[in-house]
């Protein structure tokens, strides 16, 4: 099913997810200009519509993400918060893009790889792409659209 | 009063829990709805039943909408008030949740005051506590 989603969606979802978790709403940003991804997050949404939401960010970034939502400082942080806490990130952006799409659907628990990601695009097309500025670091939000996408890895 | 918080991520678990604790809550964690189901099992022998479960609906091993109709089968567990905290948003999964025993429904991304508003319209703490 065609969809449609707006770059203003993504924006606006990843600022009240910034607002309420991360204390500082970020800026927007242009895609494609940061330095290539080194912690990929996505959720696979399936049902009326398909496809793969993806969230890309530094490392240090995703360091950033764990200690804020945990509210601990990065030395402090355990084995697996950062992975978590990046994975809880992209849970939520899918969710609420899930929202905005043709339903029903239903969306899958969070994959964090470390690497840059691509996706599996035997016929899959970018749908939305948004880029965020967050403490100095660059983050990008992506979604996918197909019927074949078979999600994102490293 | 105890209150469980069942999510699979530790970060939302400890977010949520930190609200909690605010509002004057003690506060078990549980990874996923089997996890849950044993945590209150076991704080239930101790005389020590929660009186309130935040539940997330997209876990591992057993999910938010399958632990609700558990303790819905459950009638030492009929008092317990139990809360959806789900960037799940679908209308119809929504009527499904409160139609299985979800008492309320909050969407993620929250604040503090959104919880903290709907804790006090149920009744588990006063306006004053949640203001």
């Amino acid at each position: 099913m065609t969809a449609t989603l707006a770059v203003d969606d993504l924006l606006a979802i990843a600022g009240d997810l910034w607002t309420s978790y991360l204390g500082s709403e970020p800026t927007p940003s242009v895609p494609g200009v940061g330095k290539p991804a080194q912690v990929t997050a996505s959720v696979s949404i399936a049902g009326e519509w398909d496809g793969v939401v993806v969230v890309s960010l530094s490392a240090k970034t995703a360091q950033d993400v764990g200690s804020a939502l945990l509210q601990l400082d990065a030395a402090d942080l355990e084995p697996g918060d950062v992975d978590d806490a990046v994975g809880e990130l992209v849970n939520i952006v899918g969710g609420n893009v899930k929202s905005v799409l043709p339903g029903p659907s239903s969306l899958s628990l969070p994959v964090v790889a470390h690497g840059t990601a691509h996706v599996a695009s035997r016929g899959a097309e970018i749908v939305a792409q948004a880029a965020l500025e967050w403490l100095g670091e660059h983050v990008e939000i992506t979604v996918w659209s197909s019927t074949s996408t078979e999600g994102a890895s490293s | 009063m105890r209150a469980l918080v069942i999510d699979d991520s530790r970060a939302m678990r400890t977010i949520l829990g930190r609200i909690l604790v605010g509002q004057g809550f003690t506060v078990s964690e549980a990874g996923n709805g089997q996890e849950a189901l044993d945590s209150l099992d076991a704080l239930h022998a101790e005389g020590d039943t929660p009186v309130l479960c935040l539940v997330d609906w997209n876990m591992p091993v057993m999910d938010g909408l399958t632990f609700i109709k558990e303790v819905g089968k459950r009638d030492e567990y009929r008092n317990i008030t139990l809360m959806m905290v789900t960037t799940e948003s679908e209308h119809g999964n929504i009527v499904r949740a409160l139609a299985a025993g979800a008492h309320e429904y909050v969407i993620k991304p929250f604040t503090a005051d959104a919880i903290a508003d709907k804790l006090a319209l149920l009744g588990l703490v006063s306006a004053e506590v949640s203001a």
